[in-house]
């Protein structure tokens, strides 16, 4: 049967059956759960500052939004694979005729796919919140929508991240290194600042390598501009979607190299 | 099993080519988007900026907050000091340059005399000033800055520019134009005043408006009036020793070729224990109008 199926059809299988393993984790919901009464917590806040409810709600909404979107990508992204390996599952699934990058790719998908409808489920908290904050959330649409979207984007580097580390490490050292890389991809530009002021050239080259190997994950965040109603241009969120893209496909061609070299024994 | 590997490394290469590329595009879309004022701040709230992770808007809101519970919990009280007001204010505006709220509420806080504010006018004007600096499509500052030099600078002349300025702005309602001309008259600078509501007079959007602008410039000749009277009594006093118990005496001394009225025909009145001109009681016009 499997035999049978194409390339697509077989990484649709592992994406569908990962989302569905997925679903399983309680730290996806308690996480959830937590963004969202994060996120309801803003309205409190928004009643403390002078008249400011609105940034106050989308600050803190957002920001739940981006820290629990990107925690629960490094969680899933490191329990895709570990699942199937504790529960031995991994055996079978290699047995298949199934290729080990088709698998990554597959899982991969299946973890963006959950991630999208966390990350969709916090938004309609956030907009829940900003109407009930008596805020015209239908006019804030068109602002918000593309921001969770980079956020998405920005876990989908964090989930293909600690996907990566999953492939050859352990997964407590993969969900602190997955955790370190997107802390400090935060802070890529330093390295691009540093590269201009050190004088020795190979410090330069290196500072230089670190700023285009980190994800950068400033460059698709976007809360300031929705919370002072400026709109992301297509072309932006069009560039920024590309650049996630391409750095999946580095991030997962990686990983691929270092499953295939695993053996399971 | 050669060609997957050539073909993945080709691949991966070009990925990583294209990562680098997008990368720097990226990064120059997003700058118009996100503030690198950082040379403008106190090192401090540069350093705490830059390492926000992306979190600079959560930490102004933050701050804020804090700015206000400080501020809340001292105002009023005798002998309330608000030291770290100024730089809170500073470290809210430096994570978020556009956070207008702390410009605006946080140049009241500082320039309110004690016990109301920390009674430091010109970390107020400070402070606006880098919000002006910051969003130039932002009139309201300019307005704050005015009343901030109106009412506790008490520079008026420097108001009033400040508030020419801010009718100059593009997104400036028109009543803009009628507070600087206000306060230029409230600054003695009565051409410049007379300037603008002749203006307001000819090209007024409204009838209401034209007809404040008439009014005002009556208010200006009586004012200018009131002024030369005065002298004249003054004069009067200093030839005689005394002041004038009426316009009478005046006219009969050559001083005045008949008793004086305002633009609008009412006497004007003469007090002759203080020597004071003012307007009649029944008169319509009112001074000063600030």
């Amino acid at each position: 049967m499997w035999a049978h199926f194409s390339g697509v059809r077989r990484i649709a299988a592992v994406a569908l059956a990962s989302s569905r393993e997925l679903l399983r984790e309680r730290i996806l919901y308690v996480l959830v759960g937590f963004a969202l009464l994060l996120i309801g917590t803003a309205l409190l806040l928004g009643e403390l500052s002078v008249g400011q409810e609105r940034r106050i709600v989308l600050d803190v909404g957002l920001g739940a939004i981006r820290v629990l979107g990107i925690a629960m990508a490094i969680v899933l992204g490191v329990r895709l694979l570990e699942r199937e390996i504790e529960r031995r599952a991994i055996y079978i699934l290699l047995t298949k005729p199934v290729r080990r990058w088709e698998v990554l790719l597959g899982k991969l998908i299946g973890g963006a796919l959950l991630l999208f409808a966390s990350v969709a489920a916090m938004t309609g908290g956030l907009l829940l919140t900003l109407a009930a904050a008596g805020r015209p959330w239908r006019e804030e649409l068109p602002l918000l929508l593309p921001v969770v979207f980079l956020f998405w984007l920005q876990s989908l580097m964090a989930m293909a991240i600690a996907l990566l580390f999953s492939t050859f490490s352990t997964s407590t050292l993969s969900t602190l290194s997955a955790l370190g890389l997107v802390l400090i991809g935060h802070a890529s530009r330093e390295f691009l600042q540093w590269a201009e002021v050190v004088r020795s050239p190979l410090l330069a080259l290196l500072c230089r390598a670190f700023y285009y190997a980190l994800p950068n994950m400033q460059n698709l965040n976007f809360t300031a501009a929705a919370v002072h109603g400026r709109e992301i241009t297509l072309s932006i969120i069009g560039m920024a979607s590309a650049y996630v893209v391409l750095y999946l496909v580095v991030v997962l061609i990686l990983a691929a190299i270092a499953f295939h070299g695993r053996e399971f024994r | 099993m050669k060609s997957r590997s050539v073909l993945m490394g080709v691949l991966l290469a070009l990925a990583i080519g294209g990562v680098v590329e997008l990368g720097q595009r990226l990064e120059e879309r997003v700058a118009a988007y996100q503030h690198e004022e950082e040379a403008f701040w106190l090192p401090s709230a540069a350093t705490l900026r830059r390492w926000s992770f992306g979190f600079e808007g959560l930490l102004a809101d933050l701050y804020w907050l804090r700015a206000v519970q400080y501020y809340g919990r001292r105002v009023f009280r005798p002998g309330a000091r608000f030291e770290p007001l100024d730089a809170l204010l500073e470290l809210v505006t430096t994570l978020d340059p556009h956070f207008l709220a702390a410009y605006r509420f946080g140049a009241i806080f500082l320039a309110l005399p004690p016990p109301q504010g920390a009674g430091r006018p010109d970390r107020a004007l400070a402070l606006l000033d880098r919000g002006i600096a910051a969003n130039p499509g932002e009139w309201r500052l300019l307005l704050d800055k005015g009343f901030i030099l109106l009412w506790d600078v008490r520079d008026y002349a420097k108001a009033a520019e400040v508030f020419l300025h801010m009718s100059r702005h593009p997104r400036a309602p028109t009543w803009t134009r009628d507070l600087a001309a206000a306060v230029y008259a409230r600054a003695g600078r009565r051409e410049i005043a007379r300037r603008i509501w002749r203006d307001r007079l000819e090209y007024g959007e409204s009838e209401q408006v034209r007809e404040n602008a008439r009014y005002q410039l009556l208010c200006l000749q009586a004012e200018e009036e009131l002024e030369r009277l005065h002298e004249l009594v003054r004069a009067f006093q200093r030839e005689r020793g005394r002041w004038p118990a009426s316009w009478q005496e005046l006219i009969l001394a050559g001083k005045l070729k008949h008793p004086p009225q305002d633009p609008l025909g009412y006497p004007y009145r003469l007090d002759s224990t203080t020597g004071a001109v003012r307007l009649s009681a029944q008169s319509p016009l009112i001074l000063p109008r600030l």
